[in-house]
């Protein structure tokens, strides 16, 4: 998603998306989060006439080996556990960089005292509950192979309470912002991360299902049609779906006389599927010193934004990090010493004045006689029975699996804990 | 007509052809003719040709026409006396294959072989433009003039040509010894000064170039003499002058009816005599005949096929001339700097092509009056408004539409010329779909030029000039920006004595630029960004030409620099934008050159010219000064300074050394070398490869030290054909002193302490370039290969973090291989094909080397700078240029231009990028012009 920064560079930026947005204005809209693919897209742009080409690119790089230890996490501040991960940076070409297993890590405050964390999966290491009240610390890190690495001295910053998760509806969809503010002025610089959650709603209920059978006559396989059990259709019905946010955005107060920040989180595109139902969306607020900011921002800047006529260099990333064993060894990371803040809100249906819409086929009745059932088992689920009449036997109705079971449609049929109602 | 019996001594060339399909090249002049027979004495031992034609024209009165290859071999030895002309010829070509005809007007034609009907009409040769085929009655001989403008000057003024004009007092007799003859060349047309003409005489080879306001001073012996002139493009044209004492000689070229247009690049008109080398000059024709993504004639896209120029790419504004910056070309346009010359951030130049006369781009030999950038002078002359009555132009084109006026305000003495274009793209935007995020996007530019030209006498003319560029768009952001030139100048144009005349200019340049969010959402941070240099200069150039082995020029130019390096503003009431305003920055510039022109014999001369520039960056500023040895850094700051108003903080000084000279070695082979040394007291901040409309400028300081260049050159230059095909070798070394990098994530807007950004790079730059051009006939045109190569180098030890370990890595624009060719083809006087074929190698990327995960996504580990290229580019436009009729009388005329550019339609990558989307890391390229574009442009002329 873009995101508006409220600093001089940010005007750079935003043109740098703005041409990038001329060069592939597709004849479909294209949006910067689209995951649309590496196919080829090729469009008449810009006032028609220039036409501009986005290609898929894979350089045939033959770059040594890296290996460089990556550091991710925050030293968390208020009460509560640290979590740290440990990574390497891997091959372009080869699919990942593993984990960092079997490192001693360990949280060095001001005063010295030190709290040792513990690997609880490959590369994730986690303290104990700890109430940290040093000003400032460090992270220590030794690694299997006797590297020592450690942080600069972090200084404590406080995370201001999120004020409030808004939304506003445009005739286009639907836009939700966070809004937050320090009296003190002391948190000029803040990440953010979502995770949204909607339910989904299938539109007819399956009483019955197809069950497979051995015929005790001539033992061999039939369907049948059988009712559920009373609440499993229910699992059919209701399903939900989520989606955490997996890039960078940033916001800064530094150029405001004071600190408060409206940063537009997400877009919700008119009739989308998110807001058939209930919507709901916890936003998690860190707030970061400049150095981080600085950091994360040029991370932003080299790996999400890149694409424009007004291409930057990538440049060097540097960290709070150093090896002491090797000082020209190159370590990447960011550890802040901050804690984080949540806000979730619920947007229905009716509040956001949605219209979305499931197309299905109207349900049919087939006669429930295997060899009919299983021309229609892989395709259809069935909803109920209707009983024999005088003039017509029994019936099965039956609909499309993506309108009965919604499962089908890349949902869990888990419902979150938070979820009312 | 031309009437042979009219007293003239004009040389022309004549193609016939004879019906025998032997095509006879005829070579023929005119002399005195007296119609009486004569009898004459001759007495000739082993001469060519050549002489014996001459003396036979000077004794008889005839006149000769042959094809002097044919006439090579030739050797006449005969001694007769009191004999007929056919006497002579009879002996001269006694059991000899080579014949003769002579007709009723005393014209001899000499011929191998096939003997001319002397039966022929008259009317033949007395009017060359009539002639068509003419088929003889006895003889199978006919005469065809197959292409009479290669043979007939196209300009050709036969009666001022065959006039003899008297200059200087009349004295009885012809005195001896020299007098200087000194005026200008014009356009009889329009009354404006040809710049850049060669004005000479052939014996001995005296000559000199008319300098920018078309005035030429030139000593030459009393008496007789031919004055040649010979204009960029256009055929050499002659007048007999009887020169008496020094005197003024003005000279009106006639104008053409409108002909087809050449393709013509003329390297400072004549490539082997002048002493400059890396010198490209291009007139406006030639830039019209390029095609070009629009169809609109640009400027920048055809000084991009020169070579040894550069870009980055297709959306790009700046230009790289031999392993230059984009901040180092000095871009003039009617002597006021440019600092900005692109619309929509590089996809049009700034200048109207209808109002442009030529360009010439200095790549090597910067003459001493340039000066403040490294690596080009581009300097782009105007056209003058038309002396004698009003016309004018239009054009239609897909995306901009233009109109020029001009005519005279007072006839003779006042002309102005006013030209704008402007684009009507928020129409276009408008007429897309409803749904299209582009509708409501905006995007406009125009510009705007004024010239108006007063000659108070022929001493005295002023000119004036105003020229205005602005940019508004929005691109479908929250965001707008908009970019504007300014400038505006008063020429004066004096001629002290005939030795001694010079040019006065005061003018004001400016650009600025400014961004503002318009979002609705974020009202709270709405700003409004805003950055503006101005400059005023005075420059002063004098020429004097002290004899005809001495030119001197010599000068003082200045400049004041107020620079408003930044302002960041709350936009609306509800803005929590804390104001923000850079200090302002101040400069004074001064420079003092001379330089000499020294023709030491007529085949080696040299130039050589210093210019002695001074910088003084002055205050109310207020100025850090750092620990020494330690990186620039804010915790470095030992102390910091605050300069009064007008308070010198820094100065720096020092020579330029402008040297070149030419050795010619025969009529068509020459070798020039040079060096040049330079000074840059003004840098562009830009951290992206092409220049961005939010790129600023900033001014040397106590800590941001002057860029210095120098470059050695030598150049080979060898012509075939008698000029109609030219090429040319240069091979070139530079280097590059304190060029400007940038750390890391350095921020270059609102930085009040830009210079711990930083970091000063050396640069080094060498190539070769190869050049062939054809400037006549049917098919016309250049092609240019280069090998070049362009590398930086960080080895700043303060620097902190050196980019690629302080090793050389290749610029971004270091593009070893590249190739192109511009070619126009003449179907017929209405109808030209012209095309332009581009190879280059694909210029330099940084690539990532590998993969971490952060942040919930793979993302992209980038490795050495530089270290990969994007895919060769390749390009191929055509465009077929329309002519409507030429009649003379008509009240406009107009022409067409259709082609299409980027007909392979291939996909050169422009740059690429790597970004993460959907957790993991995908590669792009990104192609400007991804198919073959078609474009159509309508002009008219009236």
């Amino acid at each position: 998603m873009l995101a508006v920064i409220a600093e001089p560079e940010g005007a750079a930026k935003n043109l740098f998306i703005g041409l990038d947005r001329y060069y592939n204005m597709c004849g479909v809209k294209y949006t910067w989060a689209s995951n649309t693919s590496s196919i080829l897209v090729c469009c008449i742009c810009m006032w028609g006439v220039i036409a501009g080409c986005r290609d898929a690119f894979e350089p045939m790089i033959n770059a040594p080996a890296t290996g460089y230890l990556v550091i991710e996490g925050f030293i968390n501040s208020s009460v509560g556990r640290t979590t740290i991960q440990l990574s390497r940076t891997g091959q372009f070409a080869q699919n990942g960089p593993g984990p960092e297993a079997r490192a001693s890590v360990e949280i060095i405050g001001e005063k010295s005292n030190s709290y040792a964390l513990k690997e609880k999966q490959p590369g994730i290491y986690e303290s104990d509950l700890l109430n940290l009240t040093d000003q400032s610390c460090r992270l220590k890190i030794k690694t299997f192979d006797g590297k020592v690495y450690q942080s600069d001295l972090i200084s404590r910053v406080e995370t201001p309470e999120i004020d409030s998760v808004s939304w506003r509806r445009t005739s286009d969809g639907l836009r939700i912002s966070v809004n937050t503010h320090d009296d003190s002025n002391r948190s000029k610089y803040y990440k953010w991360t979502f995770e949204e959650t909607w339910e989904v709603r299938s539109v007819f209920t399956s009483l019955y299902k197809f069950v497979t059978k051995i015929d005790p006559v001539t033992k061999k396989p039939i369907i049948e049609a059988v009712e559920r059990q009373p609440g499993e259709e229910k699992l059919l019905f209701f399903c939900w779906k989520s989606n955490v946010f997996d890039g960078l955005m940033l916001g800064s107060t530094a150029k405001l006389s004071r600190s408060v920040i409206t940063q537009p989180v997400t877009f919700i595109p008119a009739e989308s599927e998110q807001l058939g139902v209930l919507y709901s969306i916890e936003v998690e607020q860190i707030a970061l010193d400049e150095k981080g900011y600085e950091f994360f921002n040029k991370l932003k800047t080299d790996t999400e934004l890149s694409g424009s006529i007004f291409n930057r260099q990538p440049t060097e990333l540097k960290g709070n990090f150093q090896c002491i064993t090797n000082p020209a060894e190159s370590v990447i990371g960011y550890v802040g010493f901050s804690s984080k803040k949540r806000k979730r809100i619920f947007i229905s249906e009716v509040e956001a004045q949605w219209n979305y819409a499931v197309l299905c086929e109207i349900p049919f009745t087939i006669l429930p006689v295997s060899d009919t059932l299983k021309k229609y088992s892989d395709r259809y689920t069935p909803l109920y029975m209707e009983p024999e009449t005088q003039t017509t036997p029994q019936l099965l109705f039956v609909a499309g699996k993506r309108c009965v079971d919604c499962t089908s449609r890349n949902a869990s049929n888990v419902r979150p804990v938070f979820w009312p109602n | 007509m031309m009437k042979l019996q009219n007293k003239s001594i004009t040389r022309s060339h004549l193609k016939v052809g004879v019906s025998t399909l032997i095509i006879l090249l005829l070579t023929f002049r005119v002399s005195y003719s007296q119609q009486q027979p004569l009898n004459m004495d001759v007495d000739f031992k082993s001469v060519k040709i050549d002489e014996f034609v001459q003396e036979l024209e000077k004794k008889s009165g005839y006149h000769f026409y042959y094809n002097q290859s044919h006439f090579d071999s030739l050797r006449i030895t005969i001694n007769l006396k009191g004999s007929t002309i056919r006497e002579i010829l009879n002996e001269a070509f006694k059991n000899s294959k080579y014949q003769y005809a002579i007709d009723s007007e005393s014209n001899i034609f000499l011929t191998l072989n096939t003997k001319i009907d002397e039966r022929l009409p008259l009317s033949l040769f007395g009017n060359f433009s009539d002639v068509s085929k003419v088929a003889s009655k006895s003889n199978s001989v006919s005469i065809t003039t197959l292409d009479n403008e290669r043979v007939i000057p196209k300009q050709i003024d036969t009666k001022a040509e065959e006039k003899v004009y008297e200059v200087g007092l009349r004295t009885p007799s012809i005195l001896p010894g020299k007098a200087t003859i000194s005026g200008y060349l014009r356009e009889g047309k329009s009354g404006e000064p040809v710049v850049g003409a060669s004005i000479f005489i052939m014996k001995p080879r005296l000559g000199v170039v008319t300098n920018e306001n078309g005035y030429y001073s030139l000593q030459l012996p009393k008496g007789q003499q031919t004055l040649m002139v010979r204009v960029a493009g256009q055929r050499e044209i002659s007048r007999q002058i009887i020169l008496y004492s020094d005197g003024t000689f003005n000279i009106d070229l006639k104008s053409q009816v409108i002909s087809l247009k050449e393709v013509v690049v003329t390297r400072k008109s004549d490539n082997l005599a002048a002493t400059q080398m890396g010198v490209n000059k291009i007139n406006i024709q030639s830039i019209k005949n390029v095609p070009t993504v629009f169809g609109e004639a640009d400027i920048l896209k055809v000084v991009l096929t020169l070579p040894g120029v550069k870009s980055v790419g297709e959306a790009s504004g700046g230009f790289n001339v031999r392993g230059g910056a984009t901040d180092q070309n000095l871009i003039l346009f009617n002597d006021a700097t440019i600092y900005n010359p692109s619309h929509f951030f590089g996809f049009f130049s700034a200048f109207n092509p209808d109002l442009v006369k030529d360009v010439e781009l200095y790549k090597s030999s910067i003459p001493a009056k340039y000066g403040g950038r490294l690596s080009s002078v581009l300097n782009i002359s105007g056209r003058e408004g038309n002396k004698k009555k009003f016309t004018g132009t239009a054009g239609i084109g897909l995306l901009t539409s233009r109109l020029n006026i001009e005519g005279p305000l007072n006839k003779d003495k006042t002309s102005f010329l006013l030209g704008g274009r402007t684009t009507y793209s928020d129409l276009i935007f408008g007429l897309m779909p409803k749904k299209s995020v582009y509708r409501n996007s905006k995007a406009s530019f125009y510009d705007v030029n004024l010239l108006i030209n007063h000659k108070f006498n022929e001493k005295n003319s002023v000119s004036l000039m105003g020229y205005v560029s602005d940019d508004q768009s929005d691109l479908g952001t929250d965001t707008s920006y908009s970019y504007a030139n300014q400038n505006a100048s008063i020429k004066w144009q004096h001629v002290f004595n005939k030795k001694l005349n010079g040019n006065f200019v005061i003018g004001y340049d400016g650009y600025k630029y400014n961004t503002e969010s318009n979002s609705e959402y974020d009202t709270l941070g709405a700003y409004n960004l805003g950055f503006d240099i101005n400059q005023v200069n005075f420059k002063s150039g004098l020429t004097y030409y002290l004899n005809p082995k001495h030119t001197v020029d010599f000068g003082l130019n200045s400049i004041y620099y107020k620079l408003h390096p930044g302002s960041y503003l709350p936009k609306g009431r509800s803005s929590l934008v804390t104001p923000d305003v850079l200090e302002g920055e101040q400069a004074l510039e001064n420079a003092l050159y001379i330089s000499d022109n020294y023709e030491m014999s007529p085949s080696l001369s040299f130039t050589f010219g210093v210019r002695y520039s001074h910088f003084s960056n002055l205050g109310p500023k207020t100025i850090n000064s750092y620990a020494p040895g330690l990186p620039k850094e804010e915790n470095n700051i030992l102390d910091s300074t605050a300069y009064r108003n007008g308070q010198v903080s820094k100065t720096y000084q020092g020579p330029e050394i402008r040297f070149s000279a030419r050795y010619v070695v025969n009529k068509s082979l020459s070798i020039k070398a040079g060096y040049n040394s330079l000074r840059q007291y003004i840098h562009l901040l830009s951290n992206t490869t092409a220049i961005s409309p939010t790129d600023t400028w900033k001014l040397s300081d106590p800590n941001i030290r002057p860029q210095q260049g120098n470059q050695i050159s030598l150049g080979l230059y060898k012509n075939f054909d008698s000029n109609a095909l030219e090429t040319s070798v240069e091979v070139y070394f530079k280097r590059i002193k304190n060029y400007l990098d940038y750390k890391s994530g350095a921020q270059l807007i609102m930085n009040h302490t830009i210079e711990t950004d930083v970091i000063n790079t050396q640069g080094k730059a060498y190539g070769a370039e190869f050049f062939i051009k054809k400037t006549a006939g049917k098919l016309n045109g250049w092609a240019s290969y280069t090998y070049s190569r362009t590398f930086l180098k960080m080895d700043d030890p303060n620097a902190g973090e050196l980019i690629n370990g302080g090793e050389y890595y290749p610029a971004n624009f270091d593009k070893p291989h590249d190739f192109t060719v511009i070619g126009n083809y003449k179907l017929s006087h209405r109808l030209s094909f012209s095309s332009n074929i581009t190879y280059s190698t694909g210029r330099p990327i940084t690539v990532p080397i590998g993969l971490f995960t952060y942040s919930g996504s793979l993302r992209a580990l980038y490795g050495d700078r530089n270290s990969y290229r994007v895919p060769d580019y390749f390009r191929t436009d055509l465009s077929l240029n329309i002519d409507g009729n030429h009649k003379v009388n008509q009240v406009a005329h107009n022409s067409w231009t259709v082609g299409v550019y980027n007909l392979t339609g291939r996909k050169n990558p422009y740059s690429t990028f790597f970004t993460s989307q959907g957790g993991v890391v995908k590669g792009y390229k990104l192609s400007i012009f991804g198919t073959a574009i078609p474009f159509v442009n309508y002009n008219l002329r009236f």
